[in-house]
């Protein structure tokens, strides 16, 4: 079932009405109903993937559970101190050898099913084998619902939070629908008690939240997919000169639209249920750096990497150790630099290869690593700099310079994204400097298609800085009287209606980021 | 110890008053890397392992929880 649907609007009504109609303590279980459809209706018999995640999960975490009772026991015993630590460092084993278990199951399904072919090649290149290449049809959000299982059990692990002996907690964490396309990556102890206990409706939310979701269509089908023709188009290198430029930054419009617009409407759909799911982006493109851009886009990923990577691996023995010969250095700036070098390789390589087992997206990851390390190293160096010049750092234009600089760097970033593979850098780089070929009303189809896109763009812009700015529009909307806010309500249905770019020739239904 | 743990957190991040500051992590004063930095400079400083377990963010909002994390830590 796609996600821009007449099927899939339809379950999302169906869904909601019924929920509300049911007893407040059964309401769970219209979405159970709801996630086994939409996951068994779309994948089939790959669901059977997401239940093992499930299954292994609910298990490995009640019997680590039952490990950390026994261990927490062992202080009370009446025996000496030796025998309490080899009771405990036995526990602790086995609460290890469980984890990995789980590990194993979750990250083994992912590699199988989407990397294989990335191993094939690679045992076929080291042994001069003549493995043959499977491809597996992936089942819906594995990358996504992987890590939301890995998180779960980790934070067991770490005595974060009790596991659940409850497995229908388990099923509404890891399918609810809205989730099963591009994320948020949702943690446990954020969403597995709201899924679970019923929720009282209430018109007003539910407005607002049906309002985010046309929102989210139109950022989907009005803007993104309405620039996705001119990006495909100059990335099928039939372009040159500046509208390759246009194309890169094109592209940047396309995939905040639909990627943030995605999210606008899986957290809407959560929102009709009573669910308060996490946000994945926060103005990125007023970040002034591009570690701050970082915690502003795809959210939910960055804190995943930093709670499950950055953080282990950086106070791991290894790094510590790394970092106690790094600070002989007189230099303290430079020896902290180092012992970021290990946590930040891991951290993008694993963000690169998430995305894909090609050489382009483990570059993309590098590209980030490379960029994190150098604007650490040279934090002082240009404060320094400020200082010599008497550079007022706190006015609006030193922002705008910083903002400006970060969107260059993390256009590029997205060029090397988007590219088919390493040589579309080179053919870009080549064909930007012949003169330009065409026209940016032939690429856009007409000059209505651009003014709808500058439009949209400018009116993204507006609502993105008025949030930066702490303004929510949504309470501002419910401040009005209610015929002005029907009226918003209608035009925005209005403009996704009447602009929206569906029907023949357009593929309405895909997103980006669904592909990971 | 209070005087020590300021010192290193000046060193990482000046110009921040952390005896009244009380949300480090909440009002986003200190990044992921800051965190490393100040895990990595105690450690060294105090002699104390700090694990993940320790990395949460109520133990790194303020000068007072740091304080206490690393007094549990040294116990």
């Amino acid at each position: 079932m796609n996600f821009i649907s007449l099927e899939f609007i339809a379950l999302i009504f169906i869904s909601t009405i019924i929920y509300y109609i049911v007893p407040i303590k059964k309401r769970y279980l219209v979405i159970c109903l709801a996630n086994a459809f939409f996951y068994v209706y779309s994948c089939k018999f790959r669901s059977l993937y997401l239940l093992a995640s499930m299954v292994s999960i609910f298990f490995a975490g009640l019997f680590i559970n039952k490990i950390i009772i026994k261990k927490n026991e062992v202080k009370e015993l009446k025996i000496d101190k030796e025998e309490k630590k080899l009771l405990k460092k036995k526990y602790n084993k086995q609460k290890k050898l469980i984890l990995l278990l789980a590990i194993i199951i979750n990250l083994g399904i992912l590699l199988v099913l989407k990397y294989d072919n990335f191993f094939i090649s690679m045992i076929n290149s080291l042994f001069s084998s003549k493995i043959s290449f499977h491809t597996f049809i992936v089942p819906f959000a594995l990358s996504y619902y992987t890590l939301s299982a890995l998180s779960y059990i980790i934070d067991v692990y770490n005595e974060k939070y009790e596991a659940t002996n409850n497995f229908f907690k388990i099923f509404l964490f890891l399918s609810f629908y809205p989730l099963m396309v591009e994320g948020p990556i949702c943690r446990f102890n954020e969403i597995g008690e709201q899924l679970f206990e019923g929720h009282q409706f209430d018109y007003q939310k539910y407005c607002n939240n049906l309002l985010r979701i046309t929102w989210g269509f139109m950022k989907k089908i009005v803007i993104a997919d309405r620039v996705g023709v001119c990006v495909d188009a100059i990335f099928s290198y039939g372009y040159s000169g500046p509208l390759i430029l246009l194309g890169v930054f094109g592209y940047v419009i396309q995939i905040y639209a639909e990627f943030s617009g995605c999210m606008d409407i899986v957290i809407g759909i959560g929102g009709l249920f009573g669910i308060k799911l996490p946000e994945n982006f926060n103005t990125p493109f007023f970040s002034r750096s591009v570690d701050e851009f970082w915690r502003r886009w795809h959210i939910t990923l960055g804190t995943w990497l930093k709670d499950y990577i950055f953080y282990p691996v950086s106070i791991s023995k290894l790094n510590m150790k790394v970092s106690m010969l790094a600070h002989k250095i007189k230099w303290r700036h430079l020896a902290d630099t180092i012992a970021m070098i290990l946590p930040l390789f891991c951290v993008w390589f694993i963000m690169g290869f998430w995305h894909g087992p090609t050489n382009k997206y483990i570059i993309y990851g590098m590209y980030y690593f490379v960029l994190m390390l150098l604007s650490y190293l040279l934090k002082p160096l240009i404060k320094k700099i400020n200082e010599l010049l008497h550079t007022n750092t706190e006015v609006f234009s030193y922002h705008l310079l910083q903002s400006f600089i970060t969107l260059i760097f993390v256009t590029l970033g997205m060029a090397l994204f988007r590219v088919a593979d390493l040589n579309g850098v080179k053919l870009l780089i080549y064909m930007v400097q012949l003169p330009m070929n065409s026209n940016i009303s032939i690429l856009f189809n007409g000059y209505a298609n651009l003014m709808i896109v500058i439009l949209g763009t400018i009116t993204l812009f507006i609502i993105d800085l008025m949030k930066y700015h702490g303004i929510n529009i949504m309470d501002k909307l419910n401040e009005q009287n209610l015929v002005f806010k029907y009226i918003v309500y209608l035009t925005v249905i209005m403009v996704v209606l009447i602009f929206g770019m569906y029907g023949t020739g357009y593929d309405a239904s895909s997103f980006i980021y669904g592909g990971f | 110890m209070k005087n020590r743990i300021i010192e290193i957190l000046n060193q990482i991040k000046p110009g921040v008053d952390y005896n009244s500051e009380k949300h480090l992590i909440t009002d986003g004063i200190l990044t992921s890397f800051d965190i490393v930095t100040l895990i990595a400079n105690l450690t060294e400083e105090f002699d104390i392992e700090i694990t993940i377990k320790d990395v949460i963010p109520e133990n790194f909002e303020s000068i007072e929880t740091l304080e206490k994390l690393v007094e549990s830590k040294e116990e």
